[in-house]
């Protein structure tokens, strides 16, 4: 289990709130997939507690709340690890070696698709829609930047020389 | 901002662009950076444009633009001498700009060798004019047309290439009914993929009483390999709010949303810029230019579903819900966003309006076919030699598309299949190339053109596993409200893995066809009824292939396991014994 992002603490509540004064005057039900995009950035996951309070102050039920970021592929319940891998399995991607990469990344980090390493270091995830980088297939995306054409080879290097080893 | 302050900047605006692009001491530099060229290391390209500038003292601006379209060139940099023609530069990393900047700014080299053509007539040097390439010649630049010139967050030069002209129009000289009537003389189809016609959305959420109305601009395109949408709010987001402005003014709504995939961040950014900066000069604001017309745009994103794309979901999804698509009716020009009558249009169809209004629904309608007016925005990927973006009119042949804009086939390999309109779409073989593209057309050959966005597949392609990646795609994106979609296509994607590892037989095929069937009559929404067509068009004209599989328990493109398959069934003398039908005949 990786160690929760999330701890109710003074600096916690203080920040929440912050994210939440940013909708100031705006339809509660509007700004909530809004909201969560922060609360996600800032804590990898959707905390309870986050929800909890979120629930109280907008007046919307944890159950919708949790209707939410159950069905989006953007919001976890769980903390994701510090450094993301989305492999592209986009139709061109895929058919131009896309499963090679993602073989070639999960066995060296020794998880499969959507789990995280143990030591909180590194998630891997499919990504079904378009990165609209197609000149570059196959491609993957680390931390938010697109990386491409790669080979396995390579893939497996990216994963290996990261935090995920440091420790 | 009144029409007289507003006049005024656009004779600024008009000056100032004269630098640009009639620059008299200064070169002009452009570096394309729109996401994927910034993929392809366009930032660092920029980074470097600046500092050999500035450190050799060039007389140079530098300036962002969007893409060209030509995105299998990228990075691309174009360079504008004072009198000379402006000549695109093609895979430009920052190891080569000081080279080139030496060659040609602070010597006299246009460095052919470098560049891919250039915008004048003639040839420049060695260079060759872009209208004589097979990539540009065919096309028809209507939205595209300030990709590669703009920079995309400058509202200047928005305004300074016509931007607005087409809004102040409608706001200023037409009355609401005249707006819908233009766009329904222009016959303006929208380009999500299932072709209504956009006036006649507009005129039923006219003619409802029940207020506030809004519009929603659908952007949330989320298919793989599908990113006309993307560029067009990358390269032009100011054309986007333009569209809903008008479509706001047309049906009496005084509310905007932009509902973006969140896989898509440069754009969210550019249409928040684009809002931002309207607001701030005042042309999004109450009152807009003395009139009674009020109007607010909101961008928001997605959170990561496929099925988001579908109105219904869409609207689930700004009310902050969980995307599920609901039967119709009602519409959702009668009951959409919090029960109020809501246009859904999606971005390229909003991106048309500016040109209807600006230069009338008959010039419009001129365009295209009878069926498809105006052009549509293509984008090519896959085994390809040039994957990009290009805009057409509507009628254009899928083989010109593939053959002459997309350069044909990569390293020479020989085509297969193109997988036409995205995932919902269906996969045709050679012989249906010359069908063109518009509303309806493939239809016939079990395809459609959808959103415009193609794959072509080379023989290394298994047909099956093409069917099996595009169910797969649908098992993991429907959203499970519905048990034909939820339930048909995981049991569907089972009878391909079947295939795939062996095991089936011939009736699993009329299995296949039967379930489609089952899913496609009985499905809520869109997704579930497109999604066995992949399947179905797979059947219909790779037969043989599949026939391969189960009989003959073979793969000629070598990706299918068929571990499960019976040991005998895999001997070759068994199966081509005489008097058994070869592979070839049952296909017929």
């Amino acid at each position: 289990m990786v160690r929760e992002t999330w701890n109710g603490t003074q600096e916690d509540l203080r920040k929440l709130g912050a994210m939440m004064q940013r909708f100031e005057g705006r339809d509660p039900m509007e700004s909530l997939i809004p909201l969560l995009h922060y609360v996600q950035d800032e804590y990898r996951y959707i905390p309870e507690g986050a929800a909890e309070i979120i629930s109280d102050c907008w007046h919307i039920p944890m159950t919708d709340i949790f209707g939410v970021v159950t069905f989006y592929a953007d919001f976890t319940a769980e903390p994701l690890g510090r450094n993301r891998m989305s492999i592209c399995e986009g139709a061109a991607c895929y058919f131009m070696g896309a499963t090679d990469l993602a073989a070639a990344a999960l066995d060296a980090l020794n998880i499969q698709y959507n789990e995280t390493t143990p030591d909180g270091a590194w998630t891997v995830s499919r990504a079904d829609f378009c990165y609209g980088a197609c000149h570059l297939a196959p491609l993957v995306e680390v931390n938010h930047k697109i990386r491409g054409p790669l080979t396995a080879e390579q893939v497996a290097e990216t994963v290996r020389h990261s935090p995920a080893n440091e420790h | 901002m009144t029409p007289q302050q507003w006049q005024e900047y656009g004779r600024r605006a008009a000056n100032a662009w004269k630098d640009v692009v009639e620059p008299q001491q200064a070169a002009t530099i452009w570096v394309s950076t729109d996401s994927g060229a910034v993929a392809s290391g366009a930032l660092d390209t920029l980074r470097e444009l600046r500092r050999v500038v500035e450190e050799r003292g060039i007389k140079a601006q530098v300036r962002q633009t969007a893409s060209f379209g030509a995105t299998w060139l990228e990075p691309v940099v174009d360079i504008l001498k004072p009198g000379r023609p402006r000549v695109m530069y093609r895979h430009v990393t920052a190891d080569k700009v000081e080279d080139l900047l030496q060659s040609y700014l602070i010597g006299d080299d246009p460095r052919a060798d470098l560049a891919y053509a250039h915008f004048g007539e003639g040839l420049y040097g060695d260079i060759r004019p872009l209208t004589s390439t097979d990539w540009f010649r065919l096309q028809k630049r209507l939205l595209l047309a300030k990709c590669g010139w703009q920079d995309p967050e400058r509202l200047e030069d928005y305004v300074a290439l016509g931007g607005f002209a087409g809004f102040t129009k409608a706001l200023l000289q037409m009355s609401q009914q005249e707006v819908i009537a233009e766009v329904k003389t222009a016959t303006v189809r929208g380009r999500g993929g299932a072709g209504f016609p956009a006036g006649i959305k507009w005129e039923s959420a006219l003619g409802e009483r029940n207020r506030p109305k809004y519009i929603i601009v659908n952007s949330h395109e989320g298919e793989p390999n599908v990113f006309k949408d993307r560029r067009l709010m990358e390269g032009d987001p100011f054309a986007v709010v333009e569209g809903v402005m008008i479509a706001g003014y047309a049906v009496g709504s005084q509310t905007g949303y932009i509902y973006i995939g969140s896989e898509y961040p440069l754009a969210i950014s550019r249409m928040e810029n684009a809002v931002n900066k309207l607001k701030e000069i005042g042309l999004l604001d109450s009152n807009i230019l003395g009139t009674d017309f009020s109007f607010d745009v909101r961008v928001v994103p997605g959170a990561g579903a496929y099925i988001s794309g579908e109105a219904s979901a869409a609207i689930y999804g700004l009310q902050g819900g969980r995307g599920m698509p609901r039967t119709k009716p009602p519409r959702s020009a009668e009951a959409g966003m919090w029960g109020k009558p809501t246009v859904v249009n999606n971005t390229e169809t909003l991106c048309n309006m500016p040109h209807v209004i600006k230069r009338g629904g008959e010039w419009f309608s001129s365009l295209g076919t009878e069926k498809s007016t105006g052009t549509k925005v293509f984008s090519l990927a896959g085994d390809v030699a040039n994957v990009c973006l290009s805009e057409h009119e509507m009628g254009i042949s899928l083989r010109d598309l593939i053959f002459v804009v997309g350069g044909g086939m990569k390293n020479g390999a020989k085509f297969r299949s193109v997988l036409a309109g995205g995932i919902s779409g269906g996969a045709l073989p050679e012989s249906a190339l010359d069908l063109p593209n518009e509303f309806g057309s493939l239809e016939a050959e079990g395809s459609m053109m959808g959103s415009g966005g193609y794959l072509i597949y080379d023989e290394g392609t298994c047909m099956v596993d093409l069917a099996w990646y595009c169910t797969r795609f649908n098992r993991d994106e429907s959203c499970g409200k519905c048990v034909p979609c939820r339930v048909g296509t995981a049991s569907q994607l089972a009878m391909l893995e079947s295939i795939k590892r062996g095991a089936a037989t011939e009736r699993d095929l009329e299995r296949l066809v039967r379930s489609s069937d089952d899913i496609i009559a009985y499905s809520l929404c869109g997704l579930g009824q497109a999604a066995p067509v992949p399947i179905l068009s797979t059947l219909k004209h790779y037969r043989d292939e599949y026939l391969e599989h189960v009989v003959e328990k073979k793969c000629r493109a070598g990706v299918c396991s068929l571990q499960d398959a019976p040991k005998h069934a895999r001997s070759e003398p068994f199966i081509l014994a005489p008097g058994r039908a070869s592979a070839g005949a049952v296909a017929r």
